[in-house]
């Protein structure tokens, strides 16, 4: 009898050892421990509603970007929400739940409550607040759930270290075999917790490109697998028996859940990089573990679910209502999760604001209303912590609704969005029909916060131990059957269990580092050895100045709007070019793969835009793209785009090498590829892509490709293509007066002074103005070209002038001065141009006329920003005169030519 | 080959528990035993917390 009872078998109506010493020793330190509960729990609510804040006011960018446009940008503001919710909120919650909930587990204090006050100190004075204030100042590394720098994770990483000294060693005093599931998973939180965190925190700073992604996937996955949802469902193992007074319906299912999910979910990670260029064993094994994880929550979910029997719908005890609505979260986000992974669904969904709303049910949905549900049990267990129970009521019911609809609204814009990409639609029709989704989101915070104020409110305010009275009273309404086995005589416990939990653990472990060497060390190696084999030239490293830009781009978070890799699938190299090939982005440390896409992929934005336009829009986004959403950047100008400051410069420095090494390697680089791939079929796919950087409004030389548009009039559909697309440069009236002309060279043309042949303009749309601002349009359909054709063609004030015959010293003048460039035919296409230093074509007079007194100003003036030298100099008024009134006669009209 | 071992290992694994779960007793009890125990610890922690609520009250 004895070895029983120590055993902590209850035999005889005596309490088992654990039971005993719950009662007898947690009294030794209690005072602390709650003094710890309500320190942790109040910096909980605190950071809660700061991190919430900071969400808050990036959402409501996305509506008006330049919304308190003085505060840190988009992406600081985006960091410190990320990392203020994992860490600041969920961490302290996790922390005061393990101080009510360790003692009476393990049945012993924990290990000091000095340490205690040690970690509350670092963790919210060495982790959170430098955190935030480095982040939101620019010192950060762009590791997605990991941005704070590596200085803080150091200190995190102690942080973890000494939760793990102050939390377990309670656990491993009276044997394992008996330890409840919540005790397993707070074991498994902390002990897989610093195992993976140096995965995405640490490695990834001194692991390049794919390889760094394919650590910083381990790590994306592991943070909520392996932190945030072990102390969660702790939570919910914990909450759900102690208020219903009955215990889980089964504990077996419960530990079925618990190895599968420890098993599981660290080989989920590379499912966030699925048609990425990390070797597809990677990702299949991934997208495998994926769906089993499915449905190990399904059993998790079940039991959990059963183990509620009784209490009803909606549980009087508001831990319990928190705790249950936290599993319902937990079964849809587990469910999306298994999906997303799927190769079809991801290949539509992935980038979109649907993965948002995943993660906004996994972090605020189930992992949030867990860890309320353990402040309040936790509130409901101290006799003298305030509780106002009509506040918390009113958060129950104000985060559930605002929850509800931020998930279904981000899914809802994740499918639009997804779609549109899909059917190769302009990036900016995508981002309009987002914005009555983002406006949805941004109105669904609201009772989201409101509900987290009166949570603060009814955790602080309110009758001192009216906790204790809720819980007492919810317990009463619970009808529950007893549980069968509850009558079981319990013989020892069988050697063979100690044995599996044994076998178990260190299955676990190893299944971790197993996961790590499949998931993060394999494809680095075969990465290695697929860059070795296909680079076909060492990759130019940066200059100083890129290199200074990329720290930039990474501390402003730019990776977190634009990804930096071209999947392997049709829809995305239609739009953005050849997929990204492992060799391209191998010295890129830390990677910038990006999970998310609000404005569109950068893999190769060299030589797609001037460096002109990518300064206006920098400085002003929306002076040159009107429906932008990208957070402007004035604070790297001297006021104007014209007088950029080094950061900015160096800025589009580094954008201009992005895809710059694959560039310089063509054609005699592909050719080399091609050769070395073998039958490597996705390799193949990436040189097969048509075109290397397909991204429509790059500029290609003339001719190439241009569709014969068919007439159209003006018309409304045109005029609101004029308003969106063009008119921030050419100006409303089409008199080149646009908001952004003063910062552009060549400055947009003036188009009532020009007038255009169909075809020349058809062509200028398809493929933009070699060399100039003035971008392709490809993304938009010939119907729409055309319509835009028309409004330019409208603009033209010349109408039909007179000509007379041509002047024999005009022509005379334009075959000495002009011919070179311009041909003999003044068709732009003199033997000079393929010389000249700025490679912006001459006119084509045959398919363009110029009025008298544009053509004289432009021969007095030159063209600034082109080869287009002033003649005011060299040739007379008369001269000048002569030579414009040539050009006249060249022009061709469309009738001329029979069109 | 290694999709197969995961498959293979998890589901091996998930079989060998269940089998022994349904078809001894003994194994079924000793598995199930920790949340009786649990619950026997919230009670003991719950009876504590009562008298250290009474004797605020008494005194």
């Amino acid at each position: 009898m004895s070895e029983a009872i120590d055993a902590g078998v209850e035999i005889d109506g005596q309490q088992p050892a654990q039971a005993q010493a719950a009662g007898d020793r947690t009294g030794l330190s209690s005072a602390t421990n709650n003094r710890l509960i309500r320190a942790h729990g109040l910096a909980a609510l605190v950071t809660l509603l700061l991190a919430v804040t900071f969400g808050i006011i990036a959402s409501l960018q996305f509506i008006w970007p330049e919304f308190a446009g003085a505060l840190p940008s988009w992406g600081r503001l985006r960091f410190a929400h990320t990392q203020g919710i994992m860490l600041g909120w969920l961490g302290n919650a996790f922390l005061a739940f393990l101080y009510l909930a360790v003692p009476v587990l393990s049945g012993r204090p924990v290990t000091s409550d000095r340490l205690g006050w040690l970690i509350l100190g670092l963790w919210n004075f060495a982790v959170m607040l430098p955190g935030w204030l480095l982040v939101l100042s620019g010192v950060s590394q762009p590791l997605e759930w990991a941005e704070f720098p590596l200085m803080v994770d150091l200190v995190m990483g102690a942080g973890l270290a000494l939760a793990a000294i102050q939390f377990l060693p309670g656990f491993f005093r009276d044997g394992f075999e008996n330890l409840y599931v919540s005790s397993w998973y707070i074991i498994g939180a902390l002990v897989f917790s610093l195992m993976s965190f140096p995965m995405g925190n640490i490695v990834p700073e001194f692991v390049p490109g794919a390889a760094g992604a394919a650590f910083s996937g381990l790590w994306i996955h592991d943070a909520v697998g392996l932190f945030v949802t072990p102390l969660a469902l702790a939570i919910l193992y914990y909450v759900i028996p102690a208020s219903t007074g009955r215990p889980v319906f089964s504990h077996f299912l419960s530990m079925l859940g618990f190895w599968g999910l420890f098993f599981l979910y660290p080989l989920n990670g590379t499912h966030h990089y699925i048609f990425s260029v990390i070797p597809m064993a990677t990702q299949t094994t991934a997208i495998l573990a994926s769906f089993m994880l499915g449905l190990v929550v399904i059993v998790v979910v079940s039991n959990l679910v059963l183990s509620q029997r009784g209490a009803g719908w909606l549980p009087r005890n508001p831990a319990l209502r928190f705790a249950s609505m936290s599993v319902v979260f937990y079964l849809i986000v587990s469910l999306q999760g298994s999906a997303q992974a799927d190769m079809s669904f991801s290949q539509t969904i992935h980038f979109t604001d649907y993965v948002i709303g995943h993660s906004h049910l996994a972090m605020l949905g189930f992992a949030t209303f867990a860890s309320i549900a353990g402040l309040l049990h936790a509130w409901q267990k101290m006799n003298d912590a305030p509780y106002h129970a009509a506040a918390i009521n009113w958060a129950y019911w104000l985060t559930t609704v605002g929850i509800t609809i931020m998930v279904v609204d981000l899914t809802l814009a994740g499918l639009v969005q997804g779609n549109m990409w899909q059917e190769g639609a302009p990036w900016l029709d995508a981002l309009r029909a987002s914005e009555p989704y983002w406006l949805i989101r941004s109105i669904s915070a609201i009772p989201i916060t409101i509900g987290f104020g009166l949570l603060l409110y009814g955790l602080t305010k309110g009758p001192r131990g009216a906790g204790a009275q809720d819980f007492a009273a919810a317990r009463t309404t619970i009808q529950a059957p007893e549980q069968d086995d509850s009558k079981h005589p319990f013989s020892n416990p069988a050697k063979a269990l100690r044995m599996s939990y044994i076998v178990a653990s260190v299955a676990g472990v190893t299944f971790f580092v197993f996961s790590v060497s499949l998931l993060g060390l394999l494809p680095q190696s075969t990465l290695d050895a697929q860059t070795e084999q296909l680079a076909p030239v060492a990759s130019l490293s940066l200059t100083a100045s890129e290199q200074r830009g990329r720290q930039i781009y990474a501390k402003e978070g730019c990776a977190y709007c634009h990804t930096q890799q071209i999947r392997f699938t049709e829809a995305d190299i239609e739009r953005f070019g050849a997929a990204t090939l492992a060799w391209e982005d191998a010295m890129d440390t830390p990677h910038m793969l990006g999970t998310r896409r609000i404005g569109p992929d950068l893999s190769r934005a060299a030589n797609t835009r001037s460096d002109q336009w990518h300064l206006a829009h920098l400085y002003a986004p929306r002076s040159v793209v009107p429906k932008s959403i990208m957070p402007s950047y004035p604070e790297y100008f001297n006021g104007s785009p014209l007088e950029p400051r080094q950061e900015a410069v160096d800025l589009v420095a580094y954008l201009n090498t992005l895809g710059r090494s694959r560039e310089l390697a063509w054609p005699e680089g592909e050719a080399a590829m091609r050769t070395a791939a073998g039958d490597d079929e996705w390799t193949l796919m990436s040189l097969d892509a048509s075109e290397l950087n397909a991204h429509p409004g790059r500029t290609r030389p003339r001719g190439e490709a241009a569709p014969t548009l068919t007439r159209q009039t003006v018309n409304e559909s045109g005029l609101r293509l004029w308003r969106q697309n063009c008119e921030s440069c050419h100006g409303e009236e089409g008199a080149g007066d646009g908001s952004a002309a003063p910062w552009l060279q060549p400055p947009p043309i003036n188009l009532t002074q020009h007038q255009y042949r169909s075809d020349l303009l058809a062509d200028i749309l398809w493929n933009g103005v070699y060399g100039s601002s003035m971008p392709g349009w490809r993304d938009r359909d010939e119907r729409e070209l055309a319509e835009l054709v028309a409004v330019v063609q409208s603009f033209s004030a010349i109408g039909n002038p007179t000509i007379t015959s041509a002047s024999s010293a005009g022509a005379e003048l334009f075959q000495t001065h002009c011919a070179e460039c311009h041909g003999d035919e003044g068709d732009g296409d003199g033997f000079a141009v393929v010389n000249l230093p700025i490679p912006i074509p001459p006119t084509d007079f045959t398919r363009e006329r110029l009025s008298m007194n544009e053509s004289l100003r432009i021969l007095r003036n030159g063209v600034p920003g082109t080869s287009m030298a002033p003649w005011g100099d060299r040739l007379s008024e008369t001269e000048m005169q002569s030579v414009a009134g040539y050009l006249q006669t060249l022009y061709q009209a469309e009738s001329e030519v029979g069109e | 080959m290694i999709s197969a071992i995961i498959v293979f290992g998890t589901l091996s694994g998930v079989v060998i528990y269940s089998l022994l779960y349904l078809l001894r007793p003994s194994w079924r009890e000793s598995v199930e035993q920790p949340k009786h125990i649990f619950q026997q610890q919230l009670e003991a922690y719950d009876q504590q917390q009562d008298n250290g609520r009474r004797v605020n009250n008494e005194s």
